[in-house]
């Protein structure tokens, strides 16, 4: 059966960002893996297709760092001082907690669609 | 090099709200931050002050980023205690201020005050205590949700703390007893005030309280409207819920009987004069007379209008 109900824009945002919610903090380990510091992570991962904004971001890198997910250091070799955060050894063993659950998380969604389909 | 003015003062407006400690270190961060979003922009081809302008309001309100930083609440009272909140508060208000309130209207008669400057005495004392209580419960619980005590509920649920009153059916025994009390009421009045008068003319036959003339049209319509009312109330037992129309039919009989009883004593024709005039040598007890008809009319007035909307609640909560 295929139920084409219009759904409002903003009823739909919502649910998409309550999606994404949970995703920033893996995306972010993932990604700083490589050194970086906030605006370049920002663009990264726009460029890499997570939506995030920089006022979501910046609070979030302070307080995975508090929590030891992330070191950081001060680079000021250039013109401009930077704070660069990589991802810690925590870090890394909870980013692949994450992703395997993300994984699983997808796999089941899969089977459902599938499911539903057949 | 771009004009600074502009983004140190957001950065001063962000970090006035962090610990001391945190604060060169996120003001240094943020300045670098809020620059590469700049040059950006002016790479993009942007006029200088308008990419300043951008930059900051993409970031948004410094208050809610400094929140972000400091991870403070943005809500006086979050979800976690909401419910605790919530039933602290009923609990407090549905014990303290009737007890406030019958502390009062006691004291108040006590002292020798009028019917009127003891209800307006009574309500405006009884709503601030209310307000205070509810200002100080909402301090309490905002000061937890701050201190972080606030990640779980205060009191932890149970399948035990599930009210008892749903099993029981909404309508019970009680409203029979009211119906038949109030005709029973009537009755005994109507005959006490000629079988044991208070006062008796030059003949010795009785001077009944109540005037005369109401016995041509006016008791024997209330004698009616309480015997309809017996009728309701056993009508209503035997459906053992309320409904819509037993909501509009207890309004009609309740602004039946209320309506004219109302105007009856403010307009002093429940009283017999041959009855007033046997008191008029002692004129405390006419004024007293006069304060209880007004007194008597607010509480006929207040009774009918809550048994009213209490009627339409339950009908509301029968439906459910």
């Amino acid at each position: 059966m295929n139920d084409t109900t219009p759904v409002p824009a903003t009823l739909d945002a919502g649910h998409l960002q309550e999606l994404r919610r949970g995703t920033v903090v893996l995306a972010s380990l993932l990604a700083l893996r490589t050194p970086g510091y906030g605006y370049a992570l920002l663009e990264h991962l726009a460029d890499a297709g997570v939506d995030v904004d920089a006022n979501t971001l910046y609070p979030l890198l302070r307080r995975l760092e508090s929590q030891g997910l992330l070191t950081s250091e001060w680079n000021t070799d250039e013109s401009r001082p930077r704070k660069f955060y990589r991802t810690s050894a925590a870090g890394e063993s909870l980013a692949g907690r994450l992703l395997d659950e993300s994984r699983r998380i997808t796999d089941a969604l899969v089977r459902l669609s599938e499911g539903e389909a057949s | 090099m771009t004009t600074p003015t502009l983004t140190e003062r957001y950065i001063a407006a962000v970090v006035r709200r962090l610990p001391e400690k945190g604060r060169s270190d996120v003001a240094s961060e943020l300045r670098a931050s809020i620059a590469d979003d700049i040059e950006a922009r002016l790479a993009d081809g942007t006029d200088p002050q308008i990419a300043e302008r951008d930059a900051l309001i993409e970031l948004g309100d410094p208050d809610r980023l400094a929140a972000g930083f400091a991870g403070t609440p943005l809500q006086l009272i979050g979800p976690a205690v909401y419910l605790d909140w919530r039933r602290l508060l009923t609990v407090l208000l549905s014990i303290v201020l009737p007890i406030v309130a019958g502390a009062l209207i006691i004291a108040q008669a006590l002292a020798g005050a009028g019917p009127v400057d003891i209800v307006l005495g009574t309500m405006g004392t009884v709503v601030s205590v209310g307000i205070a209580m509810a200002f100080w419960v909402t301090v309490v619980f905002a000061i937890i949700e701050r201190t972080g005590a606030a990640d779980r509920p205060l009191v932890s649920w149970s399948p035990d703390s599930l009210p008892a009153t749903t099993a029981k059916p909404q309508v019970g025994v009680d409203v029979l007893v009211g119906g038949v009390l109030g005709l029973l009421l009537l009755v005994a009045g109507l005959v006490s005030q000629s079988v044991f008068p208070a006062f008796r003319d030059a003949e010795g036959t009785a001077i009944p309280f109540l005037a005369p003339e109401l016995w041509s049209w006016w008791i024997p319509y209330f004698i009616v409207v309480l015997v309809a009312e017996l009728v309701f109330a056993i009508v209503l037992y035997r459906r053992r819920s309320w409904s819509l129309g037993l909501a509009v039919g207890n309004i009609v009989l309740t602004l039946a009987f209320a309506v004219p009883m109302i105007v009856l004593v403010l307009s002093d024709s429940i009283v017999n004069p041959a009855f007033s005039a046997q008191l008029a040598d002692v004129p405390e007890l006419i004024e007293l007379g006069g304060q209880a008809m007004v007194v008597t009319a607010i509480a006929v007035a207040a009774i009918s209008l809550w048994e009213c909307i209490d009627g339409v609640l339950k009908a509301a909560r029968a439906r459910r």
